[in-house]
């Protein structure tokens, strides 16, 4: 058997033996891991763009013109 | 915005820079990868030139006098505005706007003020004909709030079956109306000087908010000696120093249904991040996938990098050897 060195061989190892391998079953893992990732990078960056503009974004004016109402 | 005169440029600080140091060129850069080949004859094109053009350029230190001189006038004239005025222009302050940074929203409340102070002054004189009633929903108004707003505007529609023209109450589709209904009438209006339509009137300026927030709480006294036409209004950072336009923001002309107090300088700094919200309504949009963009290439940048290197291990690790035949 070859050594494998670099770094994260452990982690390389197992992506290769999960994904790989074959063909089929390679493409199938991009187009799903491609829509969770899109998932995940919106979520991620919509969290970030909330939390940083917190209080100046229309949401929170709704919020208050609500309040207003009341 | 044109000047007058001629004003140095980084380009001709650069050109100051370049002919006024001694270039040699370097060979102390080269790796232990080089051949003596290669290295012989770097040596015999570096002989024949001496001042080179061409190659590899390691040039002396930046002490020459010139260089010094550009770089020290260049500093002081990019960070004193009081440098670049014209005669009678001056050049905005920057301001903080809370919507500049890269991951910056807009503030939809200054928005929505903003719109209240447009709709209250501005535009008795101003048109605004690229925004729709329709573009505020979200932004700073509901849909039912854009909706009344619209139907309390009389609009002018097309032939009916009979071919005449009638009015209508406003629909969310319909753009603000227009105060004149052509720049000869706004002309005659106001002195023969044409209020530009405000839709981008942020991108259409220099320094952009800055500006024009400047121009609104600017107007001020004409200095000693400085005479001002019959009709024009003294303001010095519009071009020229005159201005048609009079001034328009006072404290207290509009009542915000918010409860702010409407200062001078709060009208104008909610009209402006109206107005530059008008000019660059996808900003919010933009920045956010701006964020999601950057951070997608840098990952795959690291894969690029792997990659790259996977391929090129074979050429960086083979050896060359050149033999007399």
């Amino acid at each position: 058997m070859t050594r494998r060195t670099g770094f994260a061989v452990g982690l390389r190892e197992t992506l290769y033996n999960l994904t790989m391998r074959r063909n089929s079953v390679y493409v199938t893992f991009l187009v799903i891991g491609g829509f969770a990732a899109t998932k995940f990078m919106g979520a991620a960056s919509d969290y970030v763009w909330e939390t940083y503009n917190k209080g100046k974004l229309f949401k929170d004016l709704e919020k208050s013109l609500a309040a207003r109402e009341e | 915005m044109k000047t007058a005169y001629w004003r140095p440029t980084w380009g001709l600080i650069h050109q100051l820079y370049i002919r006024t140091t001694s270039r040699i060129p370097n060979q102390s850069r080269l790796g232990s990868q080089t051949s003596t080949l290669q290295r012989s004859l770097l040596a015999l094109s570096s002989s024949q030139q001496e001042q080179g053009s061409s190659g590899s350029r390691q040039s002396h230190s930046f002490s020459s006098f010139p260089s010094i001189a550009a770089a020290v006038f260049a500093t002081i004239y990019m960070t004193c505005p009081i440098l670049k005025a014209d005669d009678e222009t001056l050049e905005p302050p920057k301001y903080p706007w809370n919507h500049s940074g890269p991951l910056s929203s807009f503030d939809a409340a200054a928005i929505r003020r903003g719109h209240q102070v447009y709709k209250n002054v501005c535009a008795s004189c101003h048109s605004m004909e690229s925004i729709a009633y329709r573009n505020l929903i979200g932004v700073a108004y509901t849909e039912e709030e854009a909706k009344a707003m619209a139907e309390e505007e009389e609009v002018e529609d097309g032939p009916n079956e009979e071919g005449e023209m009638f009015t209508r109450p406003g629909r969310l589709s319909d753009h603000f109306p227009a105060p004149y209904p052509n720049d000869e009438a706004a002309r005659y209006a106001n002195s023969g000087a044409l209020p530009p339509d405000l839709s981008y009137i942020v991108k259409a300026r220099h320094h952009g908010e800055d500006y024009i927030f400047a121009l609104l709480t600017g107007y001020r006294d004409p200095p000693e000696g400085v005479n001002i036409r019959e009709g024009l209004n003294y303001n010095p950072y519009f071009t020229g120093g005159q201005i048609a336009m009079a001034r328009a923001l006072y404290d207290g002309a509009v009542e915000f249904d918010d409860g702010t107090p409407a200062t001078t300088s709060q009208m104008a700094k909610d009209v402006v991040t109206f107005l530059a919200w008008a000019s660059d309504p996808h900003q919010d949009e933009r920045k956010k996938m701006g964020v999601q963009a950057l951070f997608t290439l840098s990952v795959l940048f690291l894969f690029a990098l792997y990659s790259k290197r996977l391929r090129w291990s074979l050429y960086k690790s083979r050896r060359i050897e050149f033999r007399d035949m």
